[in-house]
């Protein structure tokens, strides 16, 4: 009874038996087709790996991009880590994550700037620091629902902005210069390659830990306050409880992608933490897809890369555009994203896996003896509809 | 025999329109109990002022003769108290599985840190909250819809799974609100040996239903409101006999309802 339950209708378990090549070729099937779970961290964590692994070869070779977007995209990742459990999982459109990202920024900016302190030991004090910030805004927020706890956010977040911009110990839009960078032992971090892969380190780490996250009982009960708070809460999930955790876990990681961000800049100012970050993140994240881990480096490359590519193309297309013209694509792209695609490039993708794992089952499910022609044909006939 | 479950006189009024008048009930171990009346007569705000999701403006709330009143809907799911809902709520976006697993929260204890790092003592309580999930969904009847979608459900499929959902951490007071609404006749059977057994294991039910065929079948009590009043309280004999509940159902006086009973 269990064995018919683990696989859901249509698995390709007939083609099963003979060959090794065949039973290959039913697993691979059973992946695309997304029945068999379990493998998805590690195709993702092997794909995304070997990505970031050649970054320093492929991101040069656009024209367009350089490694600083490589680091960029893994510090924006950790960003929309957040964005993904709050929003996508969890249903709540909160817009503090400009404010998190400035507080891991400037505690590294102010405590490492006159080596006073380990870099590593900042972005710890960073994290400390969201978390008690967190969870004491947790309590007014979360009393809030839909539309109200939006606009509430945008409030902290404006307030973010505007301690960062006039507090005298952040230097306001002069900003703090001089940050030293990290090191672990005696290797210190300082080409843009080093830089690309400590990064992206940590944010697939992340990516990992937030996956294992939202497929336990605390990512049910965070689509369960997304689809309906009475029954969640009739459930014995606390609704309360389960935001301030997401909200929590989402301030840690901006906070070290703020950290990580001001030991690789050397400097920052207050412009960084404005609203225009919110917003092209939200962006990555609707193009990634708003309930996607996984595609969510897809979703922050591409944009980087679109936003990279109109500021190199844009101005010989149309004259008298400035470093703007990406701020008004955004607007395009997320509109468009919502209408056609709303799962963003991980439904795309899942639908691709969809047919090409359709396609390797009914391959697998030929007889061997037949040719080469044969398998092609039947291949095209079922990929027709 | 103390009564795992017990309201006592609550009180509740919605903008001066009183939805329930000092309505009390008592439930037991190993019992179905229905709880039937007229449209409009405070059925659902009784079930939502035991279950923690409105508050009475006066009266008890009592689990295993310890007063909670108030308590809100969480604490009552620690406490052995499960429910569904008369719209089905269930999670458009989970598949069936993951919806009943959301039933078993509590009994998977360890923490986010536990849950991040995969560690093995939190994988062995998601099997087994896994294998729990899949007996209920076996005894609803839906276990072959465990890997659809709940939103693309029909919705006799929707109510068998919220049930699933409900019963699955084994709760002590289990509150049905209309089961049996939407249920091919097929399910229909199902749900009810299915809440015959329930009760054989030791649960209380409580159904709310307007089905008479599933409640004269099942209720050993029922309790009867009407315009938040409990006007009869009784076993389904004494409930189908009696003059004032035939009188709150088919709308006539009192004084005319021994005539419709006679006839």
């Amino acid at each position: 009874m269990t064995r018919s339950l683990g696989a859901p209708e249509g698995t390709a378990r007939d083609g099963s038996g003979r060959s090794p090549l065949k039973k290959v070729l039913v697993r691979g099937a059973d992946v695309l087709r997304g029945h068999r779970d379990g493998l998805a961290p590690a195709a993702g964590m092997v794909v995304l790996g070997i990505g970031v692994l050649t970054m320093p070869a492929w991101l040069p070779a656009t024209g367009f991009l350089t490694l600083t977007d490589g680091v960029l995209a893994g510090i924006y990742t950790l960003l929309g880590i957040g964005m993904v459990l709050l929003l996508g999982y969890t249903g709540q459109l909160a817009l503090t994550v400009n404010a998190s990202y400035g507080i891991g920024a400037y505690a590294t900016a102010i405590l490492t700037v006159d080596d006073r302190i380990d870099p590593w030991l900042a972005m710890l004090v960073g994290i400390v620091v969201n978390i008690v910030v967190a969870l004491a805004l947790a309590f007014p927020l979360f009393r809030l629902q839909g539309h109200f706890l939006a606009v509430a956010t945008l409030g902290v977040a404006l307030m973010g902005y505007t301690v960062f911009e006039a507090a005298p110990v952040t230097g306001g839009s002069n900003g703090i210069n001089g940050i030293p960078t990290l090191s672990i032992g005696s290797f210190h971090f300082v080409s843009d390659m080093a830089w690309t892969y400590l990064v992206w380190v940590i944010a697939l780490a992340a990516l990992l830990a937030c996956r294992n996250l939202v497929t336990s009982h605390f990512g049910r009960a965070m689509l369960a306050v997304s689809g309906s708070e009475a029954a969640a809460e009739s459930s014995g999930a606390r609704p309360f409880w389960i935001k301030t955790l997401v909200f929590v876990v989402a301030a840690a990681l901006s906070s070290v992608a703020g950290s990580l961000y001001a030991s690789y800049a050397g400097f920052v100012s207050s412009s960084s933490f404005d609203l225009t970050l919110t917003l092209t993140l939200l962006v990555m994240v609707v193009v990634g897809g708003l309930r996607s881990l996984w595609a969510l480096p897809f979703g922050v490359l591409g944009i980087l890369a679109l936003s990279a590519a109109l500021q190199t193309y844009g101005p010989s297309v149309i004259p008298a555009t400035g470093s703007d013209i990406p701020i008004v694509g955004y607007g395009v792209i997320l509109i468009l994203f919502l209408l056609v695609v709303p799962g963003g490039l991980a439904s795309a993708g899942r639908w691709c896996a969809g047919q090409a794992g359709r396609l390797v089952a009914r391959v697998a499910a030929t007889p061997a003896t037949q040719p080469a022609g044969g398998l092609y044909g039947t291949a095209s006939s079922e990929s027709r509809p | 025999m103390t009564p795992v479950f017990e309201a006592i006189d609550l009180n509740k009024s919605f903008g001066g329109v009183a939805a329930l008048q000092a309505a009390s009930i008592s439930v037991e171990h190993h019992r179905i109990h229905a709880l039937i009346g007229p449209n409009g007569a405070g059925k659902t705000t009784f079930f939502n002022c035991v279950s923690g999701h409105q508050q009475p403006e006066s009266g008890k709330v009592l689990m295993n003769g310890v007063d909670v009143t108030g308590a809100p809907p969480y604490r009552m799911a620690e406490l052995g108290m499960a429910r569904t809902f008369q719209n089905v709520e269930l999670f458009p976006a989970m598949n069936v599985l993951d919806n009943v697993l959301v039933g078993d929260h509590l009994e998977i204890s360890e923490g986010p840190v536990a849950a991040m790092l995969r560690l093995p003592r939190h994988r062995r309580s998601e099997r087994r909250a896994r294998s729990r999930a899949l007996a209920a969904l076996e005894r609803t009847g839906t276990a072959q819809l465990a890997h659809r979608l709940a939103g693309e459900l029909p919705y006799g499929s929707q109510r068998l799974v919220e049930i699933a959902r409900a019963l699955v951490g084994g709760p002590s007071v289990l509150l049905l609100d209309e089961p049996a609404a939407g249920l091919t006749a097929g399910e229909a059977d199902i749900l009810r040996e299915l809440l015959v057994a329930i009760a054989a294991e030791g649960s209380a039910v409580l159904l709310v239903e307007h089905d008479m065929r599933t409640v004269m079948a099942l209720a050993e009590e029922i309790t009867v409101l009407d315009a938040g009043r409990v006007i009869a309280v009784g076993p389904p004999g004494q409930i189908q006999a009696n003059p004032v509940v035939i009188a709150a159902y088919l709308g006539v006086g009192a004084e005319e309802s021994g005539e419709v009973a006679g006839s």
